[in-house]
């Protein structure tokens, strides 16, 4: 048994011819039958006729070409933009690899001139403490 | 019988520029219909063809190019609708009555009060259809503007057919319902 609420929602689908022609016979039916269900599909006759008062004319050939215009503008900052990005990122990569190598290098490399200082340096501690630990003249 | 996975159409190799060359004028329209003014539509259908530019690829030929299309055109109208709704409101309202989208055949009406009534019928209606809540909108939009199919228009949506059906069914109620009111409002 079909209620109302299924029959409205059937009889709307058939109005947009969106029914099979079985439930189409049932709607055209019930239609008969049902004063109610005959004046709501006028009314949406009456919407229908009053929502094509909204077609828009068709955009004009000026129109159409500025929106071209403005379209290829568009791509054009689009491309130019992305290059842009590429290229930034291009830039990024390279001041990454050589931050990288820079401090691998850091790290690995032991330059001469560092060994040298710290022996130097360990004679000169030598030296204080040697000097700290002479034993206190009598003068 | 077993159910095979829908073969996906082959994809056609057009760029955005061969899209926009076949569907701006369509996408205009459908701005407008969508409630924008002549120039937010503009600026709508450049945001419409600039998405479909960044998205082409990501198409899979699963559905019809054209729905596909009318599916980012719908999301991106809307987001360009909300925008413009909350930073211009009322601007964008007094330009469209102002330049308004009177059909062509007006132009060549030779009763003014004809022309006038019709145009105040259709301020009315717009009006009435700018109330309804965006769901409801759009599927008037596409169905009765558009003439799609609830299978076209389910898809474009990405809603079910079932749900379409009865978004259609009150969408109709709702908007006899506004333009009733907005009837009573112009006889009080």
């Amino acid at each position: 048994m079909i209620n109302n609420k299924q029959w409205k929602l059937r009889t709307s689908a058939w109005f947009d011819g969106e029914c099979s022609d079985i439930d189409s016979a049932e709607v055209r039916s019930h239609l008969l039958e049902d004063n109610a269900a005959r004046l709501e599909v006028q009314q949406w006759r009456d919407l229908r006729a009053d929502l094509q008062l909204l077609q828009p004319e068709a955009a004009s050939d000026a129109c159409v070409k500025r929106m071209k215009n403005r379209f290829q503008d568009g791509l054009s900052h689009e491309i130019y933009t992305y290059a842009k990005a590429v290229q930034w990122l291009n830039i990024a990569a390279a001041l990454l690899l050589a931050l990288s190598i820079g401090g691998w290098l850091a790290v690995n490399s032991k330059a001469p001139g560092i060994e040298v200082y710290a022996q130097e340096s360990n004679q000169l501690d030598q030296a204080i403490h040697d000097f700290l630990s002479r034993p206190a003249s009598n003068d | 019988m077993t159910l095979s996975k829908p073969t996906p159409q082959p994809i056609l190799r057009q760029s955005a520029e061969d899209l926009f060359e076949l569907y701006s004028a369509k996408i205009y329209g459908l701005a407008l219909k969508c409630g924008l003014s002549e120039k937010d539509a503009e600026d709508g259908v450049q945001e419409v063809f600039i998405k479909v530019q960044r998205k082409l690829d990501t198409f899979r030929g699963e559905s019809a190019l054209s729905t596909w299309l009318y599916r980012v055109a719908i999301n991106t109208l809307r987001d360009h609708r909300r925008k413009v709704t909350r930073y211009s409101r009322a601007q964008s309202l007094n330009e469209y009555s102002e330049s308004n989208v009177a059909p062509a055949c007006d132009r060549t009406y030779s009763n003014p009060s004809l022309d006038a009534e019709r145009n105040e019928r259709r301020l009315l209606v717009r009006n009435a259809l700018q109330q309804l809540p965006e769901k409801f909108r759009e599927v008037l939009v596409l169905r009765e503007l558009e003439g799609m199919s609830y299978r076209d228009i389910s898809r474009i949506l990405e809603v079910k057919q079932g749900t379409i059906e009865s978004r259609i069914y009150r969408a109709r109620t709702r908007l006899a319902l506004e333009i009733s009111n907005l009837e009573g409002d112009l006889n009080d």
